[in-house]
């Protein structure tokens, strides 16, 4: 896959079941970003292939609705308030503006952000501004989540908190979500499987999955966590991965 | 209070300078033909105070309407070129070399046109505020964050509301700005359209009361009517300084008050 003149990922392969989370971790340049764009849609592909498929093994186009993106840097819009910017792509979808107003405020409310409808984005601190971002990405029901480093920009204890609340609306949600991530602990307290891509352009190694009798906080202090840290680290570092 | 404090400075400046021009006259005892005192002027206005606020009104109608055209005008250009490279590359330039023609030699054009009065002066006055509003727009439209256009473009908005709900707003602070220069614009071009194109009678505007002043050596209704076109151009800038203020104030650094 080619990005401009400048080959970004040479080769990835991984097939991703409905309803799980995967996480990508590798070397930055790596193509992480540029992997999860080319599965957005954002990039066309210089080779190889994405493929979409229903419950019933058909392949299929994802609509506007079915994709949800949540940026690194919010990207909301700073003169709609924080309920105007929730409602922004079912607006776009021509959805009538009473509807999406109010699915807007149910998602708000969901994400415990009652109260701020009516901010500025700029009024907001940097990990409000990401639930918000992350409350846009949800609010059309997506059934693929794409998470680009959501929460790479904040502070350690508003990261573990953003990524509890994550991995409680993605399982409920339902929704299949694959993360872009540097922080390794980060990605294993998370997903179901990481995939480690390495070098640059990257490479895919066999993904590792991530089997944790639990995902509480205390699980992040376990031997196992260690020891899948540990895994993904020597993929990474061009260890075998076993 | 803040606006107390902010007006104080140059309110003290020009009172200081007002004071400096009066003494100076009466101290070399300059001919008022030459350089008559600020009194001497505001005497001369008071007692032609009739046909002072005609004048006023006349030139501030020329020019609030040429900006609130050129404002739309420039606006719409500036969007119809930013929507289309073939476009820009086609009509800038051109724009650009319109804008290098002097408004005086145009004037005599817009009178053939448009006949004496009001109707030239305001198009004399949109003529010289629409370029730096088309500019600004052009270039806000340009400066469109491409991250958030990303986002319109995953949801597949279409081109007219990717213009509404995402370049026009996150150009407006520019749009704002080039509002402003054209606001001063206008009451030049309005002035200069009235020298050539004005009107005599009751409601000669204050570009015909400039030339008549000149003509009879009245050169404190001359400085009166400077002074009064001056305050047209500010009362102007004002309100589109307000109402930029509005606009952005929620949202956008340039409308917060520095600390």
């Amino acid at each position: 896959m080619r990005f401009g003149p400048v080959e970004a990922l040479a080769r990835a392969s991984i097939e991703i079941r409905a309803g799980e989370f995967v996480a990508i971790v590798g070397d930055s340049g790596g193509g992480k970003t540029t992997l999860l764009r080319a599965i957005g849609g954002l990039l066309p592909l210089a080779g190889g292939s994405i493929a979409f498929q229903d419950a019933k093994g058909q392949r299929v186009h994802p609509g506007p609705r079915d994709l949800g993106f949540c940026f690194q840097e919010g990207r909301l819009l700073p003169w709609r308030t924080v309920l105007a910017n929730v409602a922004l792509p079912l607006e776009l979808e021509g959805v009538p503006r009473a509807e999406g107003l109010a699915a807007a405020a149910d998602m708000l409310g969901r994400m415990r952000l009652g109260g701020v409808e009516r901010r500025m984005p700029r009024e907001l601190s940097g990990g409000m501004r990401m639930r918000v971002a992350m409350a846009r990405a949800l609010v059309t029901r997506p059934r693929v989540l794409l998470l680009d480093e959501p929460f790479g920009a904040l502070d350690e204890v508003t990261r573990q908190t953003l990524d509890e609340e994550l991995q409680t609306l993605v399982r409920d949600s339902g929704a299949t979500a694959v993360l872009v991530t540097h922080s390794i602990q980060e990605a294993v307290a998370l997903a179901d499987r990481v995939l480690v891509l390495r070098g640059r352009p990257g490479v895919s190694l066999a993904p590792i999955a991530i089997d944790l009798p639990s995902r509480d906080e205390a699980a992040r202090l376990s031997v196992g966590f260690a020891s899948l840290c540990a895994q993904v680290q020597a993929g990474l570092r061009g260890g075998r991965v076993p | 209070m803040r606006a107390v404090r902010a007006a104080f400075p140059p309110v003290l400046v020009l009172a200081l300078a007002l004071i400096a021009w009066e003494v100076a006259v009466v101290a070399w005892s300059l001919p008022p033909y030459l350089l008559p005192a600020p009194s001497a002027v505001a005497r001369a206005a008071w007692s032609d105070s009739a046909r002072m606020a005609a004048a006023t009104l006349e030139t501030a109608k020329a020019a609030v309407g040429g900006f609130a055209l050129a404002a739309m005008l420039g606006v719409a250009l500036g969007s119809a070129l930013g929507s289309s490279r073939l476009l820009q590359r086609g009509f800038y330039p051109l724009a650009l070399l319109f804008q290098m023609v002097p408004l005086v030699a145009i004037a005599p054009l817009l009178v053939i046109w448009l006949g004496y009065g009001l109707r030239s002066t305001l198009a004399s006055a949109c003529i010289v505020a629409v370029f730096p509003v088309l500019a600004s727009t052009l270039d806000g439209l340009r400066s469109t964050d491409p991250g958030l256009l990303e986002i319109f473009r995953i949801h597949h908005a279409g081109r007219l509301s990717r213009w509404w709900k995402l370049e026009l707003p996150s150009s407006l602070p520019s749009i704002v700005t080039g509002c402003r220069v054209a606001a001063g614009l206008a009451v030049i071009g309005a002035v200069v359209g009235e020298f050539v194109s004005g009107y005599a009678g009751d409601r000669a505007p204050l570009g015909i009361v400039i030339t008549t002043g000149m003509r009879e050596a009245r050169t404190d209704i001359v400085f009166a009517a400077v002074a009064l076109s001056a305050c047209v151009g500010f009362l102007l800038f004002g309100i589109v300084s307000t109402l930029g203020w509005v606009l952005l104030r929620r949202w956008h650094a340039s409308a917060t008050p520095e600390t």
